[in-house]
C-alpha cells in the first residue's frame, strides 16, 4: 500500500512490487538470469550433463581395468599380447579422422562456407569402417579361442569394448542427423544446436577410445 | 520475465562462435597431428620400448594429454564458461594421476 501512495501510477506503468519483499525476489532472480555468460556452451547444458555422467562411468572401468591388471599381471601381459594391435590402432586412426572432420563439418555450417554433409557423410563412414574392423577383430579373436569368460582380461576386454561400440553406433546414428540438418540450405539456431550436440558426442566417442586403446592394449605390467 | 538469453548474450555466443572459427583453421589441424604423433608415441612405448614401468605411466599420461587436446580444441571448452572447463580439466588430471598411483603403489 506505501508503494501506491508513493507513486499511484506504479502498479500501471511501473513494477507493481517495486521496494517490497516480492519486488526483491523477482529483481535477483532477474538479475542472476541476467548474469552474462563468461563463455558459451557448445551444444546445449544437457549434453554436457551426459557427457560427465559417461565419463563418471567410464572412470570406474578405467580404474577396474587397471587394479584387475595389478591382480593377475602375468594373465593381463599374456592376453594383452594375444590382441591384434593393428586392429586397435587403426579404430584411433578412425576416430581421431572423424573427429577432425566433424569440427571441419561445424565450421561449415556456421560459415555457410557449404562442405558440412560431406564432412558430416564421411565421418559416418569412419565410424561404419571402425564397426567392421571391430567385427573383423573380434571374430579373429573368437576363432583363436579367446572368450568373453576367458578370464578378467579378456572379460573388461570385450565389455569395455562392446560397451564403446554402442556409443559410437549412437555416434553414427548422430552424424546420420547431422547430415540431413546440413543438407538444409538455411538451418535454426536449434538445428545448428543439435549439430553441435552430436559433434561433441563424437568427441566423447573419440576420447574414451583414446585411453580405452592404451589401457587394454599398450599398458604394460 | 523471460527465460530466452538477453541480445547481450547471444552477441556475446557470436563472437564466441566467430573465434572458434577463427581458431578451427589452421592450428585445428595442428592439433590433430600432435595427436596422431602421441598416437605414435604411446604405441612405441606399448610395444615394448623403454623401462617397463615408465613406459606404462608414460601411455596413461600420453593417452590423458590427448583427451585434454580433445576436449579443450574439438569440443570447444576453451571458450566454454570456466566451472565446466575447471571440471573436465580436473578429470584429466585426477583419473590419470589415481591410475598411475594404483599401478606405481601395487607393481
Amino acid at each position: 500500500m506505501t508503494q501506491m501512495q508513493q507513486d499511484p501510477l506504479a502498479g500501471l506503468f511501473g513494477d507493481p512490487f517495486q521496494g517490497t519483499a516480492r519486488g526483491e525476489a523477482i529483481r535477483i532472480a532477474t538479475e542472476k538470469e541476467r548474469k552474462p555468460l563468461k563463455g558459451r556452451i557448445p551444444g546445449e547444458a544437457g549434453i554436457w550433463i551426459f557427457i560427465i555422467g559417461d565419463l563418471i562411468a567410464f572412470s570406474i572401468i578405467f580404474l577396474v581395468i587397471v587394479s584387475a591388471r595389478m591382480d593377475e599381471p602375468e594373465v593381463f601381459e599374456a592376453s594383452r599380447h594375444s590382441l591384434h594391435i593393428e586392429f586397435g590402432a587403426l579404430n584411433t586412426l578412425l576416430l581421431l579422422v572423424g573427429s577432425l572432420l566433424v569440427v571441419r563439418a561445424i565450421r561449415a555450417m556456421r560459415t555457410g562456407s557449404g562442405g558440412a554433409p560431406l564432412l558430416f557423410g564421411l565421418t559416418w563412414l569412419c565410424g561404419l569402417i571402425f564397426v567392421v574392423n571391430k567385427g573383423i577383430e573380434y571374430s579373429m579373436l573368437i576363432n583363436d579361442g579367446h572368450s568373453i569368460d576367458e578370464n578378467l582380461f579378456y572379460g573388461y576386454y570385450f565389455i569395455g569394448t562392446a560397451l564403446h561400440l554402442f556409443h559410437l553406433v549412437i555416434g553414427m546414428i548422430g552424424m546420420f542427423v547431422a547430415y540431413r540438418i546440413s543438407k538444409r540450405a538455411v538451418h535454426t539456431n536449434r538445428e545448428m544446436q543439435l549439430a553441435e550436440v552430436f559433434g561433441a558426442y563424437w568427441h566423447l566417442v573419440d576420447l574414451l577410445w583414446v585411453i580405452l586403446f592404451p589401457l587394454l592394449y599398450l599398458m604394460r605390467v | 520475465m523471460t527465460t530466452s538469453r538477453t541480445a547481450d548474450e547471444m552477441a556475446q555466443d557470436m563472437a564466441i562462435v566467430e573465434k572458434n572459427i577463427a581458431h578451427a583453421g589452421r592450428p585445428i589441424t595442428i592439433v590433430w597431428v600432435v595427436l596422431m604423433l602421441a598416437t605414435c608415441v604411446s604405441w612405441y612405448f606399448g610395444d615394448g620400448h623403454g623401462a617397463t614401468k615408465l613406459a606404462a605411466v608414460l601411455v596413461i599420461i600420453t593417452g590423458f594429454v590427448k583427451v585434454y587436446l580433445i576436449m579443450e580444441h574439438f569440443m570447444e571448452l576453451r571458450t566454454a564458461p570456466p566451472q565446466l572447463r575447471f571440471a573436465f580439466t580436473a578429470w584429466c588430471v585426477v583419473i590419470p594421476t589415481i591410475l598411475c598411483g594404483i599401478y606405481l603403489v601395487r607393481s
